[in-house]
């Protein structure tokens, strides 16, 4: 073999071990990502399940970035607290050696049959299946990943004949600070300490790096890849920026923990780590993953060591944000789901908490208190749409707690009530973005203005309404959300009389922003109905007797 | 002294920055035992929702003591803010003054 069919065979196998891990984590991760949702929400308060989990996760995907990145859109949503994700999270490192030992045995068969199996799949065509197609994925991933070692393996054994390759690895490597940086430096651009030590298998196994060498290298893989958790993470802020902080954190301290000991064992010759994975096995390879899965659990090791100190320090360092603070409600917590009746004052608090949101569209927040924290312009509609979201969940469980028939109806008002809110926001903000375009015409241009000023005093009573629940004010609310399409019409026809040649970009604007405000209208007549309906049943049923003219203030 | 019209006439605009001198000015008639109060838009050119607000605040506050309140002489973009807030259907609102004047005197 020449040099260059040797290069050319380490690198062939390399597309192929990077096409495998790919394959790996785009077929598992979908249903691991699925299944760690559904476990995580499932689990009770106890660690070594959600350690189990956490293994689990990574075994499958292979990837402490991809568990990262699904524990932090459940914190996102509310879901998990950092204290129920950490020893997911930790333990996710020690799943990712699963790969890592196994290529480290000879599975030269097995992965022909695998190949074999695959292929067999493909020719039956269960890759078409909606059932089998992540399966039949994986296992072909599994089978080019392995196909890729073998061809490295072959590559690098050959390499390790040519002598000026041997005399540049040793002269890197030489200095183990060296070594540790490389291995950091290939683990941020690979993405994956696993990839690296899995190469550092290979030459290991030709004899290419020194056991010490390669561990340097695995230790630097590690904190290569906690780096690379936060460079994955910077876009994101607030609490859910706690997860990648905590993951880089503990494969930092894993190895800070690790290093000192090898230190003393290569000085004081005190048997420590790397003696104890030559006694486990002679094999360079093995000793090389040992020595990976060893990272891993000390990581776990220096989680539970620092488990005091870590979490105030990323409070600090991740704090919540704006917009989370906005997001999160502000009166529902899990405890409460216990006493129903209590539950749904709290929901009607909440919701009317949201509904006092909506006069921010068209800039108006006087009507807002001191100690509410308000949603940033632009980021109304996201903050409404969490803490929609949140509501409906609290109902939802809180029909799960079997209450009685009257209760259920109750919490179907509130559903009801909830999702018509997130219409009202839904259009409120389509409005207030086609209000914002700057029109061509005085006549539009006045329209735009008496809309914004007249829809958001409507708003500012109909919050009044709302969050008071006095049935005088749920009166007017009807009175002042009447029918409005004889005033659409009048609106129309008043611009469209002002100038003849009203352009074809502000003809839509007017059509769409007098239907979104008839919309809105309607909605919120809706609104303030079932409100009225929910007063009514809850003052055990006496019939309201209006008397006339009750619902005008002339 | 509380039979007879208490008439405020705002100018200009009605709005956040001018809003709390009027309201003051409003409620301090109304508690000095007003029970007929007429708003004269005339002069007014524009209204806010903090404005709409205010008028709001009012009505209620005449309702409350047993009183009437009436508004007159919008101009078009008034009367508009009005219909488009639903409060022409709830408040007491006419063409001119002298309109007005007749309807609280009853």
């Amino acid at each position: 073999m020449t040099n260059l069919d040797v290069f050319a065979s380490i690198l062939a196998g390399l597309g192929l071990f990077f096409i495998g891990i790919k394959g790996i984590a785009a077929n598992l991760t979908q249903l691991a990502g699925r299944s760690l949702k559904l476990w995580v929400e499932r689990s009770t308060g106890s660690y070594p399940m959600r350690a189990l989990i956490g293994v689990v996760a990574g075994a499958l995907t292979q990837s402490t970035n991809a568990v990262t990145v699904i524990l932090m859109s459940l914190a996102t949503a509310g879901l998990i607290t950092l204290g129920q994700a950490t020893p997911v999270l930790v333990w996710a490192n020690v799943g990712t050696a699963a790969l890592v030992l196994l290529i480290a045995i000879n599975i030269h068969l097995f992965v022909l049959v695998i190949t074999a199996v695959a292929g067999v799949c493909y020719y039956l065509n269960l890759d078409r299946s909606p059932r089998w197609r992540a399966f039949v994925g994986a296992l072909f991933a599994i089978s080019v990943l392995f196909l890729g070692l073998e061809l490295m393996r072959t590559g690098t054994e050959q390499m390790s004949q040519v002598d000026w390759i041997r005399g540049s690895l040793h002269l890197a490597a030489r200095w183990y600070v060296s070594a540790f940086f490389i291995g950091m430096v290939l683990a941020v651009i690979a993405q994956s300490s696993a990839t690296v030590t899995v190469i550092a298998m290979a030459m290991a196994s030709a004899g290419l790096l020194s056991l010490g060498q390669s561990m340097m290298i695995v230790f630097g893989a590690s904190c290569g890849s906690g780096i690379n958790t936060l460079i994955v993470a910077s876009g994101v802020s607030g609490t859910p920026r706690q997860l990648p902080i905590l993951q880089a954190l503990v494969k930092v301290l894993g190895i800070v923990l690790l290093l000192p000991a090898f230190a003393i064992e290569r000085i004081f010759h005190i048997h420590l780590l790397e003696h104890t994975v030559q006694l486990l096995t002679g094999d360079r390879s093995r000793q090389v993953a040992y020595v990976y899965l060893a990272c891993q659990i000390s990581a776990v090791i220096a989680q539970l060591l620092f488990s005091k100190l870590i979490p105030p320090l990323l409070q600090r360092l991740a704090p919540p944000s704006h917009e989370e603070a906005v997001s999160k409600p502000r009166y529902l917590y899990a405890q409460a789901l216990s006493e129903p009746e209590s539950a749904l004052a709290l929901v009607d608090r909440e919701q009317a908490r949201v509904f006092n949101f909506l006069p921010l569209y068209l800039g108006v927040c006087d009507h807002i208190a001191e100690d509410e924290i308000v949603p940033k312009n632009g980021a109304v509609l996201a903050a409404a749409t969490a803490l929609d979201s949140a509501i409906g969940s609290f109902l939802s469980d809180l029909a799960d707690t079997a209450p009685s028939r009257d209760l259920l109806e109750q919490i179907a008002n509130r559903q009801a009530r909830n999702s018509l809110l997130q219409s009202i926001h839904e259009s409120l903000d389509e409005l207030a973005k086609a209000l914002a375009v700057s029109f061509e015409t005085a006549a539009m241009q006045s329209l735009s203005v008496n809309l914004s000023e007249g829809l958001a005093g409507l708003l500012m009573v109909a919050a009044e309404a709302v969050g008071g629940g006095d049935p005088d004010d749920l009166t007017l609310l009807a009175k002042l959300t009447t029918d409005r399409d004889s005033l659409v019409d009048q609106l129309r026809r008043r611009v469209i009389a002002a100038d003849k040649a009203l352009s074809a970009r502000d003809q839509h604007s007017l059509y769409s922003i007098t239907s979104l405000f008839e919309r809105v209208v309607w909605m919120l007549r809706r609104y303030g109905g079932l409100l009225t309906v929910d007063t009514e049943k809850s003052e055990a049923a006496v019939p309201l007797t209006l008397e006339e003219g009750a619902a005008s203030l002339s | 002294m509380a039979d007879e019209i208490c008439e405020v006439r705002p100018k200009g605009r009605l709005d956040s920055a001018t809003g709390p001198a009027f309201e003051k000015d409003l409620l301090r008639q109304i508690e000095s035992g007003r029970l007929r109060l007429l708003l004269d838009f005339g002069d007014l050119q524009y209204i806010s929702s903090a404005g709409l607000r205010i008028v709001l605040l009012a009505a209620k506050r005449m309702k409350s003591v047993g009183g009437k309140m009436a508004l007159c002489s919008l101009n078009p973009q008034i009367a508009e803010v009005f219909e488009i807030s639903g409060f022409s259907n709830i408040l007491d609102i006419h063409p001119t003054r002298d309109a007005a004047v007749v309807v609280l005197s009853t």
